[in-house]
């Protein structure tokens, strides 16, 4: 990729993560109600309030409420809890590996699912299992991940008590129970997730498989698993690649769904917490890094795609 | 029998068979279920049924039966009123988010495509800042901040929804501004407005309606997720979601409760998903011709 | 077939071809296509065989079915909407038709192989064009790796694209058209095919282009003993470069020989009218090009009788009701009042 596209490119990340700054400050601050007689309830009297509104700094005009939050946020140091006290950033990273392992889970188990069965759709597409792979994602779809969570609780949890239904297992106490903890939730999330993946390898697949080099490859007298997985899944999964990452999005908002159905302590339970809770120094924090990382692996996935597709990398 | 790796000519057979099947049995059974559901949302405060927020402790999680046709929740309240209001919720704000993002986000994809320049890049800079957050992420802080109620929640969904209709709106509106109807009505010396309101809008028509029904399912959807987390309307009123996280506990003993609002979104979002997908094909075959 | 058909291409007694057996028998294959519309009759009872060393041009309209018989053959027709309707292809005396898939896929790419029409879509976009000619030698000759890049570097070679060892690892959309269908002959002639299928192939280059593949492909057909089929709708192709010419229309073969003797003195009215309306430079300007009128018939509709009778200027009512069969050797046709002879022209002028 040339110099300058990278540079441009750069440029609007950086335009973007900016915005992402302001949006977050403007929308944690909407607030109606007045986060400090939330805090000390309602008969408290004009002083404490006063002193406490100094305390947090909510007596400054916006602005420089803004640059104070956005400097310390650069630094590292988002603020610290109203209720406890605690950094929000340590917060966040001690709940961080939660998430992340839900995250990383759920779209292995998901692409280990889609891929094969989006493969062998497109190629028998019409037949029997094409035509129940369609239904099957078309309901799945239809579904909210907590519903697909709950129903997987009643079938395995309550009818056949194989898994637990709630509560979360470190890594610490052993990589078996840490895994059964995160299986009904992984399931879930990815059970959401497969019909999307599924879905658009293949349309893609569908629409390599009619171009002119596979029936080259077919007169080659190439064999059908190396034309399925060499000549035409290369091409489909660069789209599937960006979806992959486009995708994180609609994932995190499932983690923070799944951490709340079945109590698992990562950042999404902790930012409703701190919903509940009026929170919102802790909320703006969550929702500033989260988006800031979002944005950060979208970018990063463009990129990766920019190098691995021959057509653009050398154009 | 030889087996073939080309697929089955099913794509360009497809849409012949779906133009016959227009009117096949799943699109029907969607139709039925849609009206079925807003015809017993709008009468439903008219019917002889019990109020949705009536407690009645002695008949708590009481299976389905005379009383309570479809059982009664952990406060005694009936299932089947408090899914039927639920039903008033979630297509309330569906309609609203969708036509917030129809007009709102519709209206400022066809000024960034139609005009382009900085207009174009104010107006898709600020969708990509939309756009950098999460879906859910975005909706909850709305809602968090606005306080929960049928207004917000709509507002949080149809904000979400601004950036997406945005994207398509502008897609299309790139594509007819270039087509000759567009440059004859220029030629004529209209003015802009005249052009975008006569020329552009009644093409953007077809696939902004379809692009709509998904995103109805999307709505309902959201609100539910929303109303499971606590953050749709709040309590008493029966959203979808909220009823099923207050009775998530009794999911082994009475869960009837739970399963007859996971059926009614289930239901619902289907629905809407098939006819919106039935939609936007029977429009790209007749705009493309596949 | 009547009685008095005598089997296409059969080796006349005395004739300076060798005595061997035909390397492929085409025996009244048929191939339908299930369409909205009905059946389609793409390739209807279409019999001629080939030796070894020749070259047979089949030409034609679009639709005329050449395209399909040629994946026919290959075993390349998707089946749906594709159904083999009958007859037999015989390769080396084996029935390609019957034969299960994989051991047909062992003679796709070695002994028959097949160059596309469109150079630009032919290659994998992603692939390396080394990589997609050494597959071929790894896959069915066990080549290893480095033994595939050598040989993918002599074919380079060999069908003369400029530096070859930079293009080896280079990507499809890094060369020209002309270069790019150099490389699909390459991948064909990998394995040393002894039939090679073109269809079409210099159809989507320019003029100039044209000239050098074809060459390539003679030269190669020559030094190697390579039968060819040749499917093209430009009768100003295949003259230089076939033996035999079949001419196809509406599925069926309805005028076959040897290449100069039919182009000289065509007997299928609808040969006559192919070679009319070709524009010559020697033509008074501003004349009228001498166009076919009318349309070929629907392949689900085929007429009772000669398919060409609506478009034909010499039809006559015997030929709307009674379909003639192709007949004659070495020169056969399928007419019932076919065009004068070579020998009746002469007397005639």
């Amino acid at each position: 990729m040339s110099f300058a596209r990278m540079r441009s490119r750069l440029l609007s990340l950086v335009l973007v993560v900016w915005g992402v700054t302001i949006a977050t400050f403007v929308l944690a601050n909407l607030m109606p109600g007045d986060p400090v007689l939330a805090l000390l309830g309602e008969d408290a009297t004009p002083e404490n309030v006063a002193v406490w509104r100094a305390k947090l700094g909510l007596d400054q005009p916006l602005l420089v409420r803004y640059a104070d939050w956005l400097l310390n946020a650069l630094q590292g140091d988002f603020g610290a809890s109203y209720r406890t006290e605690e950094q929000v950033f340590d917060m966040i990273l001690h709940r961080l590996p939660v998430t992340v392992e839900i995250l990383l889970l759920t779209q292995i188990v998901a692409l280990a699912i889609a891929v094969p069965c989006g493969i062998y759709s497109a190629w028998r597409s019409g037949g029997h299992f094409d035509r129940a792979a369609m239904g099957t994602s078309l309901g799945l779809l239809s579904m909210p991940p907590f519903l697909i969570g709950i129903l997987l609780i009643y079938l395995f949890s309550i009818q056949l008590g194989l898994l637990p239904a709630t509560g979360y297992a470190s890594l610490d106490e052993g990589v078996l129970e840490n895994l059964q903890s995160l299986l009904l939730p992984v399931l879930a999330l990815a059970l959401a997730e497969i019909p999307v993946y599924l879905r658009l390898l293949r349309e893609d697949m569908m629409q390599t498989l009619q171009q002119d080099y596979i029936a080259v490859a077919r007169a080659k007298g190439m064999p059908p698993r190396r034309i399925l997985l060499f000549h035409a899944l290369r091409p489909s999964s660069f789209s599937l690649i960006t979806v992959v990452g486009v995708n994180i999005g609609r994932l995190i908002g499932g983690a923070i769904i799944v951490e709340v159905l079945f109590a698992l302590p990562g950042i999404g339970q902790l930012l409703i917490q701190s919903v509940y809770q009026q929170d919102f120094l802790v909320l703006q924090g969550i929702v500033l890094f989260v988006a800031v990382a979002f944005v950060l692996v979208n970018a990063a996935v463009d990129l990766l795609y920019t190098f691995l597709d021959p057509r653009t990398s050398h154009g | 029998m030889a087996e073939s790796v080309l697929p089955a000519r099913a794509p360009a057979s497809e849409p012949v068979a779906a133009r016959r099947r227009a009117l096949d049995v799943p699109v029907c059974l969607s139709i039925g279920w849609l009206a079925l559901l807003v015809g017993l949302s709008i009468v439903g405060p008219l019917l002889p049924i019990p109020d949705p927020n009536a407690q009645d402790l002695v008949s708590m999680l009481a299976p389905p039966g005379e009383a309570h046709w479809l059982g009664a929740d952990s406060l005694g309240r009936d299932v089947f009123a408090r899914v039927l209001y639920g039903a008033r919720i979630s297509l309330t704000v569906g309609l609203g988010s969708v036509a917030i993002g129809l007009l709102v986000g519709g209206g400022l994809g066809m000024v960034a495509g139609y005009y382009r320049g900085w207009s174009e890049q104010m107006v898709m800079g600020f969708m990509n800042v939309l756009l950098a957050f999460p879906a859910l992420i975005l909706a909850i802080t709305i809602v968090a901040n606005l306080g929960g109620s049928l207004l917000n929640v709509t507002l949080a969904i149809g904000t979400l929804f601004v950036p997406a209709f945005a994207r398509i709106a502008r897609a299309n509106t790139l594509v007819f501004r270039r087509r000759e109807f567009v440059l004859v009505a220029q030629a004529l010396g209209a003015r802009d407005p005249r052009i975008l309101l006569r020329e552009i809008l009644p093409n953007l028509v077809g696939p902004m309606l379809s692009y709509s029904l998904v995103m109805f399912a999307i709505a309902v959807l959201a609100e539910a997720s929303l109303g499971f987390l606590g953050l749709s309307v709040p309590p008493p009123a029966p959203s979808w979601g909220s009823i099923i996280s207050n009775e998530r506990a009794n999911l082994d003993t009475a869960p009837h409760v739970i399963f007859v609002p996971a059926a009614a979104i289930f239901l619902t979002v289907m629905s809407l998903n098939l006819l919106g997908e039935r939609a936007q094909r029977a429009y790209d075959i007749r705009v493309h011709g596949k | 077939m009547p009685a008095d058909a005598i089997p296409i291409g059969a080796v006349r007694p005395g004739a300076q071809n060798p005595p061997e057996a035909p390397l492929l028998v085409v025996d009244r294959l048929c191939t339908h296509l299930r369409t909205p519309q009905g059946l389609a009759r793409v390739v209807d009872e279409v019999s001629f065989s080939l030796a070894r060393k020749r070259v047979l041009a089949v030409v034609g309209e679009s639709g005329s079915g050449k395209s399909m018989l040629a994946r026919s053959i290959m075993g390349l027709v998707p089946e749906p909407p594709g159904i083999r309707a009958g007859g037999r292809v015989l390769f080396d005396g084996r029935d390609l038709l019957v034969l299960p898939e994989h051991e047909m896929r062992g003679i796709r790419g070695r002994d028959i192989a097949m160059v596309f029409q469109d150079p630009m879509t032919s290659l994998n976009p992603v692939l390396r064009v080394g990589e997609q000619i050494a597959e071929v030698v790894r896959h069915h000759l066990g080549m290893d790796r480095a033994a595939a890049r050598a040989r993918a570097l002599e074919l380079l070679t060999a069908v003369g694209i400029p530096m070859p060892e930079r293009r080896l690892d280079e990507y499809p959309h890094q060369l020209s058209g002309g270069l790019r269908q150099r490389v699909v002959i390459a991948i064909a002639l990998a394995c040393r095919p002894r039939l090679l299928i073109a269809d079409e192939p210099t159809t989507a280059l320019d003029v100039s282009i044209q000239a050098q593949i074809l060459r390539l492909l003679k030269r190669y057909q020559r030094e190697n003993d390579m039968a060819m089929i040749f499917v093209s709708h430009d009768l100003g192709t295949v003259a230089g470069i076939a033996d035999d010419i079949a001419v196809m229309y509406a599925g069926r073969i309805v005028e076959y020989g040897p290449v100069a003797q039919v182009l000289n003195a065509p007997r299928m009215p609808y040969t006559e009218a192919l070679l009319r309306s070709i524009p010559r430079l020697d033509a008074p300007s501003h004349g009228r090009l001498d166009a076919i009128r009318g349309r070929p018939p629907l392949l689900t509709a085929l007429p009772a009788g000669c398919a060409f009778q609506a478009r034909c200027r010499y039809a006559e009512p015997r030929c709307a009701t009674e379909r003639p069969h192709l007949s004659g050797a070495p020169h056969a046709f399928a007419c019932w009042f076919p065009c004068p002879t070579a020998a009746a022209r002469e007397s005639r002028a």
